[in-house]
């Protein structure tokens, strides 16, 4: 017993995981105050509230199946991103990919009649190629032009959202049926993709999701193709002068975050709502990058942080059927948090460390003199 | 077909809005495009935008003044302007993190701070938010079209305009300007001759959230008297966009800034002739990715140049 | 009172001065009086403390305790704005200009004269250009930064910390970037200016400068202050042990050897930089196994285009041919000519050379595992990679705790020799160096030159760029001179004087 305490105090004792510590800790404990602040100020009793969010995420098999279907696009989408972070390239996109790739799984959804496993699977990966096309443009810009790519994929947002609603719109007056203003006709059960969890909403794009985060750890870390992508990302320089085809590996880094983002777009439609609504990626997008960010980019740790997310989210709509209060809130804390875990915690530890440092030796200095 | 649609540029109501819906984005890039010069990623322009535009009707609403929104709106927009600047400065936090936070919180928050004041969902309006008065000149007045185009706007769009001149004198007559522009080309040589970087910055920050957060308010207390979520929709991207394209000078940030309101213009317009509107209003979003593709294109290098 | 009066004569004064990064002391306890109207040298080896002491005396650190005496009155500077106004000038071995402004907009910024709120332009115009007539300075005021060239840029930062009335110059190694006469014209402008009342304090490792141009000398050693002396009472020998605390001879032991056969060979060889401007004009020339060919010239005279078209990081204009035994190159990538056998140390060790937040081990594997590559293509073999990364510690003494260290943990002459390392241990037959010795300490810079001298003894060609001409003296069989993109001829090492390759370096014919 005593040993272990040892072992998790000298673990302690090292820097990185005092930072991480310091990160996460501070992020939290800054997040949990504001946030209840917030909810104070609307007259809600905190503990109450705090418990329906967690009642709502984890309450019994369904809600944690709620958690668990958030998750799934959370994570997709933080994968999309931590592929593009990781390389520098700003993919804020990823909305518009997903919506892209949610609309063609849509489509070919409804209209394509084919055995079970082969429609999902031509859905899915027609999802994702499209996700791949339109990132197509950024990456052609970027590669050949040198044009930013931030501000590109950021506009390429809206002309999705736009022309999706466009598309829905026209397909709804060529089949002249009217589900919903907003969306298009129902999937065929052949492409939907099944529940994984009875009982719950749960499919297997969870298992889709969690196997990617897994592929790309292990692509990172153990491969020469994911060292070589490592090296193009950090110095691209550095990479080409070794001979590293940079542009080939810059292309595939943009190719594979919108193959991502599409796949996720598809998933969510052909797991959950099984027809396309316009506007549901709006919001998974910048859940995606915050996600990847608090996540530092690291797959596996993806996987948590999207949990969380997923809890959030789940819980959020919990809280506001029981209370007064509204989801908004929630989303509120996930902006303090955000916001919280962007601060370079390594940058503040070492400055307060030599701080601290510099102070004790001119004591120390004094003492002796 | 086409004929008409050409005629339609020159429509006065066309080109009406176009004066009109230019001054939120001239207001937001020419109060930002010091920030941007000085060297910050700054995207989190939808979020004080859509902050100004709440303020503009809560402080309408409570005290009856428009001015007092438009202060207010000012008001939030520096404050949400400094704790980006508390991030991104004193806590070196990434920019476009910061932007992506703020900006997907904003909705949240101006969506919860409306439910709190007002107790409504989706949009508020009313008779007790008072919108700036619309004002008439007599020299626009005598000819019809210059009346449609000029006339009968709120006085904000008319300042609006004045941004311009005063944007450019600044960047290229004052000291201010002067440092700014040393500080985005080279942080260290600008510490060096004692300039605070930080303090620049700062105060460049400030302007940008006084001046979004005013064009902010041009939306929801610049006649219509409503505020919805998310009633930006977008037109924080736009002044990020025109600002990019525009490179530091106020007079083509301008001139892009104005080159979208047009489009956005030529997109209501083009709807009321029977064309799907949805359509024409991606052309704003376009006109960024066609205008970035032709100043790249003249520096086509191929990828040899992959930095 | 004798003690009394030769303190007065001290305009400035650094007592005791400490700086502590972290862990590192970059200033132990450090004194430095300079004499009013005098040229006082301050030098030592890369990462000696002359930078950081110079850089509390600018106001952009703060010392941990010291005083610093400004003629005779203790001053503490907050920031380089209270140093400027106390008359202390800086200009930095990188310069602190703003490329796309005027060189007017450069030297005013920060200290503009105005009329209400806006820049009174011909007040400012005046001051300038007065202070370029008085200390003869002629530039060109209303060019944009980035089209000068670099001595030009030199002067601009000497009109620009004058004008801000500094009594005080500190020119931190201001001749690492300047040709022979440009070194010359800025001894002028020292001259000129001590004589005008002016105190310069000169930050430098070239021995031969210092007795050229400085009153007195003080040396700085891993921070501490070794001695203050004057050259007459020191000579070149005794200056540079007591920098690096040994007798040193920078002396290469270039060995006489057969040569091979030709290797590379360039014949017509024209480059274009990313501006569209012709950067070599029709280079011609061969490269055998086992030389070593030194490629010398002023910096920005189309060598770092020509190593780029070699490399494939840049294409040549049409009608060029590089040929390596016999292939022609044109089509190649890097990768291929890497597979040919050709490697190549760029001389940015930080950008190009390694990636400095990434382990050891990523940095020591770039290109030797497409040259070579390990027993799988796709998985990383941590064995093999282990291995190869230790064979580069041990062979070129690379100090260093573990293989998943930080690169940017090394000191700069450890993260050079794992860069000349690696490129070392590849077996290729021909290696391009590019500045292998750059801002790294005496010590590093004798191991290098052993290893590459080594190298070619073994039959490797070997195509030396440097800007530093004494290296390109102490290690080639041969010398080409690169004078703004065309080459000319420096025949065999001793063929010609250091005197006459300077002067092929500028342009002139032999």
């Amino acid at each position: 017993m005593k040993k272990k305490w040892r072992r998790g105090a000298s673990l302690l004792k090292s820097d990185s995981a005092r930072i991480m510590l310091m990160k996460y800790g501070i992020s939290l404990l800054v997040t949990m105050l504001l946030g209840s602040i917030l909810i104070y100020a609307q007259g809600v009793d905190l503990g109450y509230a705090m418990a329906e969010v967690f009642k709502g995420a984890f309450g019994n098999l369904y809600k944690l199946g709620n958690t668990l279907r958030w998750t799934a696009p959370c994570l997709m989408l933080g994968i999309a991103a931590s592929v593009s972070f990781k390389a520098g390239v700003d993919n804020l996109g990823l909305s518009g990919q997903c919506a892209i790739g949610g609309l063609v799984a849509a489509v070919i959804g409804y209209t394509a009649e084919l055995p079970p496993v082969a429609h999902v699977l031509l859905c899915v990966f027609a999802a994702g190629f499209s996700g791949m096309l339109y990132v197509l443009v950024p990456a052609i810009m970027r590669l050949f032009f040198g044009i930013n790519e931030f501000i590109v994929t950021l506009m390429l947002n809206f002309v999705a959202e736009i022309m999706s609603e466009y598309t829905v719109d026209m397909i709804l007056a060529a089949t002249g049926e009217y589900t919903s203003a907003t969306s298009t006709p129902s999937i065929l059960s052949s492409a939907q993709i099944p529940i994984m969890i009875p009982n719950t909403s749960v499919s297997y794009s969870l298992l889709i999701a969690i196997v990617l985060a897994v592929a790309l750890y292990v692509l990172y870390k153990f491969t020469l193709p994911g060292y070589e992508l490592k090296q193009t990302g950090e110095n691209l320089r550095f990479a080409k002068v070794g001979g590293v085809k940079v542009v080939r590996n810059f292309l595939l880094i943009f190719l594979l975050s919108g193959f991502v983002a599409g796949l996720s777009g598809g998933v969510e439609v052909l797991g959950v709502y099984k027809k396309f609504n316009v506007g549901f990626a709006t919001n998974l997008g910048w859940d995606g990058i915050m996600v990847a960010r608090i996540a530092e980019s690291n797959p596996i740790a993806c996987i948590f942080v999207a949990f969380i997310w997923g809890a959030l989210k789940a819980g959020s709509l919990q809280i506001e059927r029981v209370t007064e209060l509204n989801r908004f809130t929630v989303e509120c804390m996930k902006m303090f948090f955000v916001l919280m875990v962007s601060i370079d915690y390594e940058r503040l530890y070492y400055s307060v460390k030599y701080a601290i440092a510099r102070r004790r030796r001119r004591n120390a200095g004094k003492e002796a003199g | 077909m086409l004929w008409e649609i050409l005629k339609t540029t020159v429509y006065a109501s066309t080109l009406g809005i176009t004066f009109r819906s230019a001054a939120p984005l001239l207001f937001g890039s020419m109060g930002g495009c010091f920030n941007q010069t000085s060297g910050h990623n700054n995207i989190a322009y939808e979020c004080v935008m859509l902050f100004g535009a709440l303020m503009g009707v809560v402080g309408s609403y409570y005290t009856g003044s428009p001015l007092v929104g438009a202060l207010g709106a000012m008001a939030v927009g520096i404050f949400i302007s400094l704790i980006f600047g508390l991030f991104v400065i004193v806590f070196h936090s990434n920019s476009i993190v910061v932007g992506v936070a703020l900006n997907s919180g904003a909705w949240a928050m101006t969506t919860l701070l409306m439910v709190t004041l007002f107790g409504t969902r989706g949009s508020v309006t009313g008779k007790d938010i008072i919108s700036f008065p619309y004002l008439s000149f007599d020299i626009f007045a005598r000819v019809p079209y210059l009346n449609t185009v000029f006339n009968n706007k709120i006085i904000l769009v008319y300042l609006a305009y004045g941004m311009i001149f005063a944007a450019y004198v600044v960047m290229f007559k004052t000291p201010f300007g002067l440092r700014i522009r040393g500080i985005g080309q080279n942080e260290a040589a600008a510490e060096s001759v004692g300039v605070s970087v930080a303090k620049y910055r700062l105060i460049s920050l400030a302007l940008m959230g006084a001046f979004v957060g005013l064009g902010g308010c041009c939306l929801s207390i610049g006649g219509l008297s409503l505020f919805s979520e998310s009633m930006t929709s977008g037109r924080g991207f736009l002044c990020v966009a025109s600002m990019i394209i525009g490179g530091g000078n106020p007079l083509k940030i301008a001139l892009v800034a104005l080159l979208f309101s047009f489009s956005e213009a030529m997109a209501q317009i083009l709807t009321t002739l029977g064309l799907n509107g949805l359509l024409v209003s991606t052309i704003p979003y376009l006109a960024v990715i066609v205008v970035l593709f032709i100043s790249g294109l003249r520096a086509f290098k191929g990828t040899a140049e992959l930095e | 009172m004798k003690n009394q009066r030769e303190q007065d004569a001290y305009i400035l004064r650094m007592v005791d001065i400490r700086k502590t990064f972290g862990e590192l002391v970059a200033n132990d306890d450090v004194n430095l009086n300079v004499k009013k109207g005098s040229v006082h040298a301050l030098v030592g080896e890369n990462g000696a403390g002359k930078s950081t002491l110079m850089n509390i005396l600018s106001g952009m650190y703060r010392p941990d305790s010291g005083d610093i005496i400004l003629n005779g009155k203790r001053v503490t500077f907050r920031n380089s704005l209270e140093a400027t106004q106390a008359g202390i000038g800086m200009v930095h071995q990188e310069f602190m200009l703003y490329s796309r402004l005027t060189v007017f907009e450069n030297i005013i910024l920060g200290f503009e004269y105005k009329t209400g709120p806006l820049i009174n332009r011909q007040v400012c115009r005046k001051q300038v250009e007065e202070i370029c007539q008085k200390y003869r300075f002629n530039i060109p005021l209303d060019e944009v930064i980035k089209e000068l060239p670099v001595a030009m840029l030199q002067q601009v930062e000497i009109v620009k910390a004058l004008y801000r009335g500094s009594d005080i110059l500190i020119l931190d190694e201001p001749t690492s970037v300047l040709t022979p006469s440009g070194i010359e014209g800025l001894f002028d402008a020292i001259r000129f200016l001590v004589s005008g009342g002016k105190t310069i304090i000169l930050i430098t490792h070239k021995l031969r400068e210092v007795f050229e141009i400085a009153d007195n000398i003080t040396v700085l050693k891993d921070g501490k202050e070794v001695g203050s002396i004057t050259p007459r009472e020191t000579d070149q020998k005794h200056l540079a042990s007591m920098m690096v605390g040994r007798e040193v001879f920078m002396q290469a032991n270039r060995r006489e050897h057969p040569f091979g056969e030709e290797l590379l060979r360039v014949k017509n060889l024209s480059v274009k930089d990313k501006d569209g401007i012709l950067r070599v004009k029709n280079a011609s020339f061969s490269v055998r196994a086992g030389e070593i060919v030194g490629l010398a010239g002023v910096a920005g005279s189309g060598q770092q285009q020509l190593v780029e078209a070699l490399f494939g990081l840049r294409e040549p204009e049409a009608g060029s041919e590089i040929t390596f035994e016999g292939i022609s190159l044109l089509k190649m990538t890097p990768a291929q000519r890497r597979k040919l056998g050709i490697g190549y140390v760029p001389q940015d060790r930080m950008k190009e050379g390694t990636n400095p937040n990434a382990s050891i081990w990523e940095s020591a594997i770039m290109g030797y595992h497409i040259a070579h590559g390990f027993r799988s293509k796709f998985w990383l073999d941590h064995k093999a990679i282990d291995a190869f990364t230790d064979s580069i510690v041990e062979e070129f003494r690379v100090k260093r705790q573990k293989n998943t260290d930080k690169v940017r943990s090394l000191s700069g002459g450890n993260i050079q020799k794992l860069v000349v390392g690696r490129e070392c241990l590849q077996k290729n037959k021909l290696l391009i160096v590019e500045d292998p010795t750059r801002g790294i300490d005496v010590g590093a810079i004798e191991f290098i030159w052993e290893k590459i001298i080594d190298l070619a003894a073994q039959g490797v060609a070997v195509l030396l760029v440097s800007h530093e001409l004494n290296e390109i003296l102490q290690l080639s069989d041969r010398i080409l001179v690169a004078y703004s993109g065309e080459l000319a001829d420096g025949g065999r090492n001793g063929e010609y004087t250091e005197e006459q390759i300077g002067y092929l370096m500028l342009g002139g014919s032999v």
